[in-house]
C-alpha cells in the first residue's frame, strides 16, 4: 500500500466531520429572553429556537401586541394626552351616561368575555368596579378604608348589566354617568394570550411568558420536559406551596399578599368584591389553570371572590379548567383532575387532605 | 502465532473504517451535547443582577462574604439594596406602594424583586429548580 494514498481519505473524513460539526453547532438551540415594564408590572418573555435573529424578532412582535392591548385598555391616561386618545377604556369611561363608543375588535372581545363571566358569577366578577377601586386607592400613596356611605354610593355605579355592548356596531356604552371600567383583572391575561399567539405565528414552539406572575407556556421547555411552575406560598417569603408541570397552558394567581395594607391587625387587600364593596374574604391565594391566558386571568379573580367550595365546584363544571386554592383558614383545596398532577410537599404547613 | 500476525496488519479498508467511525463519533458529540453545557456559557454560581430601566448597573457574585448595602438614586429618592451571604433585599425605598420592601429577602436563583415606579429589577440568576413562579 502506498503511503500517499492515506492522505486524501483522511482529509476527506476530517472535512466531513468538521462540516457536520459546524452544521450541528449552528443549529443548536438557543435561548433568548427579554423584559419590559408594561401594564404596571414586569413582563418577561423567554423563547427557544435555533435562529437568534428570528427569536429576537418574534419576541419584539409579541411585545408590540402586548403594547397594543395595553394602550387600548389603560384607563389611567390623563385627558388630552396621546395615550388617552388611543385608549378605548378612557373613551368609554369619558362617555359614560352620554353615548356608545366604537371600539377596537380586541377591546370588544375583552368586554364581551368580561360581561359573560360577570353574569355567570352573578356579579362576583365585574369590570365596572372602577369607582370602587378609585375609592380604596390601591396603587396610590394612600390606600385607606373608605366610609360606608362612600362605598354604598360607589356600589350604585357598579353593575355589568349597565355595560351595553352592540356587536353590529362594535360599540360599548356605560349607561350611567360616573360609571367606570377597570380592566385590570383581564387585560394582562388577554395581552399575554395575544403575545403567545404572536410567538406561534412567528414559528416559535417553546416559550414562557411571565407577566407579573401570570404564567403562559407554549410547548415544552429546552430539554423536552414540561415547564416546572411553582405556586408562591402566600405567607412565607422565598417559598412555594406547590409545583405544577405545564405545557401549552396558563397559570394565573390571585392573592391577598401582594397589594394590601393593614389597619388594627386586619388585612385589606386589593381584590374587592364588587357586590359588597369590601375586599373578598375567604381565600389567601387562588391559582387558575387553563389554556387561554385571558380566561385564566378572569377566573382567577372570579374564583378568589367566591367562597372556596363554590369556586372549586364552578371550576369542576368548566371544561379544561383547574383550580388550586388555599383558604384563609389555611386549607388547601383543588379540582379533582389535579390529583396526582400537583406536587405539594409532605412537610407543607397548610392543611392538605390528599384523599379528596 | 499466525493470529497475531493478522492482527497487526491493517488493510486499507480497515483504515477507512476506523477513520469513518472516528468521524461519526466526533460528530455525534456535537449532536448529543450541542444543546447543553458545551455551548452554553452559563456559570454554575448565582449572580445578583441589578437593572434600572433595562440597563445593568451592578452584578454581584453570590454568596457575598459579608453583609453590606449600596444605594441607587431613583426619581422618588434613595433606594437601598442590602446583601448578606446568599440573601439580597431592598432595605429602603420611597416609591408609592412600597411593594419591593414587602418582598423581603430573596435567596434563590430565578427570584426577583421589582420596583415598578422606579423600573428597578433585582434578579438572582443561575441554575434554577423552577422555570417560573405564579403569584
Amino acid at each position: 500500500m502506498r503511503r500517499g494514498n492515506i492522505v486524501l481519505p483522511v482529509v476527506l473524513f476530517l472535512s466531513l466531520t468538521l462540516i457536520a460539526a459546524y452544521v450541528f453547532y449552528s443549529n443548536r438551540t438557543r435561548e433568548y429572553s427579554s423584559d419590559r415594564f408594561l401594564m404596571d408590572t414586569l413582563i418577561s418573555i423567554k423563547v427557544y429556537g435555533s435562529d437568534s435573529e428570528a427569536l429576537k424578532e418574534a419576541v419584539a412582535s409579541a411585545y408590540s401586541e402586548m403594547h397594543r392591548i395595553a394602550s387600548l385598555t389603560d384607563a389611567f391616561p390623563k385627558i388630552g394626552t396621546p395615550e388617552y386618545r388611543e385608549s378605548d377604556a378612557c373613551r368609554i369611561n369619558q362617555q359614560a351616561g352620554v353615548a356608545p363608543v366604537v371600539v377596537d375588535k380586541d377591546t370588544f372581545k375583552i368586554l364581551k368575555m368580561a360581561k359573560h363571566y360577570s353574569e355567570l358569577s352573578e356579579g362576583a366578577f365585574d369590570v365596572t368596579v372602577g369607582p370602587l377601586m378609585d375609592l380604596w386607592g390601591f396603587g396610590g400613596k394612600n390606600p385607606h378604608i373608605p366610609s360606608p356611605e362612600s362605598i354604598k354610593s360607589a356600589l350604585s355605579l357598579v353593575n355589568s348589566r349597565d355595560l351595553i355592548l352592540n356587536e353590529q356596531e362594535r360599540t360599548a356604552f356605560l349607561a350611567k354617568r360616573g360609571m367606570k371600567l377597570d380592566l385590570g383583572a383581564i387585560a394582562k391575561g388577554y395581552a399575554t394570550e395575544k403575545a403567545i399567539q404572536s410567538l406561534k405565528a412567528s414559528g416559535i414552539s417553546k416559550a414562557l411568558i411571565d407577566a407579573g406572575g401570570n404564567i403562559r407556556v407554549l410547548g415544552r421547555n429546552l430539554h423536552g420536559t414540561q415547564w416546572r411552575i411553582g405556586i408562591k406560598d402566600p405567607r412565607k417569603q422565598n417559598a412555594v406551596v406547590a409545583i405544577l408541570q405545564l405545557e401549552d397552558s396558563s397559570a394565573v394567581t390571585s392573592g391577598d399578599y401582594y397589594r394590601f395594607f393593614e389597619v388594627d391587625g386586619k388585612r385589606y387587600h386589593h381584590i374587592i368584591d364588587p357586590r359588597s364593596g369590601y375586599p373578598a374574604g375567604e381565600n389567601m391565594t387562588v391559582t387558575t389553570l387553563t389554556a387561554d391566558a385571558a380566561l385564566a386571568d378572569v377566573l382567577s379573580t372570579l374564583f378568589f371572590v367566591l367562597p372556596p367550595e363554590k369556586a372549586v365546584q364552578m371550576a369542576e363544571n368548566l371544561d379544561g379548567v383547574d383550580l388550586f386554592l388555599i383558604t384563609d383558614k389555611r386549607r388547601i383545596m383543588h379540582t379533582q383532575s389535579l390529583k396526582g398532577k400537583i406536587d405539594v410537599p409532605s412537610e407543607t404547613s397548610y392543611r392538605y387532605d390528599q384523599r379528596r | 502465532m499466525s493470529l497475531l500476525k493478522h492482527h497487526t496488519d491493517m488493510t486499507r479498508g480497515d483504515k477507512y473504517l476506523l477513520l469513518l467511525l472516528l468521524s461519526v463519533s466526533f460528530s455525534l458529540m456535537f449532536v448529543l451535547y450541542g444543546n447543553t453545557t458545551i455551548f452554553h456559557s452559563k456559570s454554575r454560581s448565582t449572580q445578583a443582577v441589578v437593572t434600572v430601566n433595562g440597563d445593568i448597573i451592578r452584578k454581584i457574585n453570590m454568596p457575598t462574604n459579608s453583609r453590606y448595602s449600596f444605594a441607587i438614586e431613583g426619581s422618588s429618592g434613595s433606594f437601598r439594596v442590602e446583601l448578606d451571604g446568599e440573601k439580597i433585599k431592598v432595605s429602603e425605598a420611597h416609591c408609592a406602594g412600597q411593594v419591593c420592601l414587602n418582598q423581603g429577602w430573596i435567596s434563590r436563583a430565578g427570584q426577583s424583586i421589582i420596583c415598578i415606579p422606579e423600573k428597578i429589577v433585582i434578579r438572582l440568576e443561575g441554575r434554577t429548580m423552577l422555570d417560573a413562579i405564579t403569584q
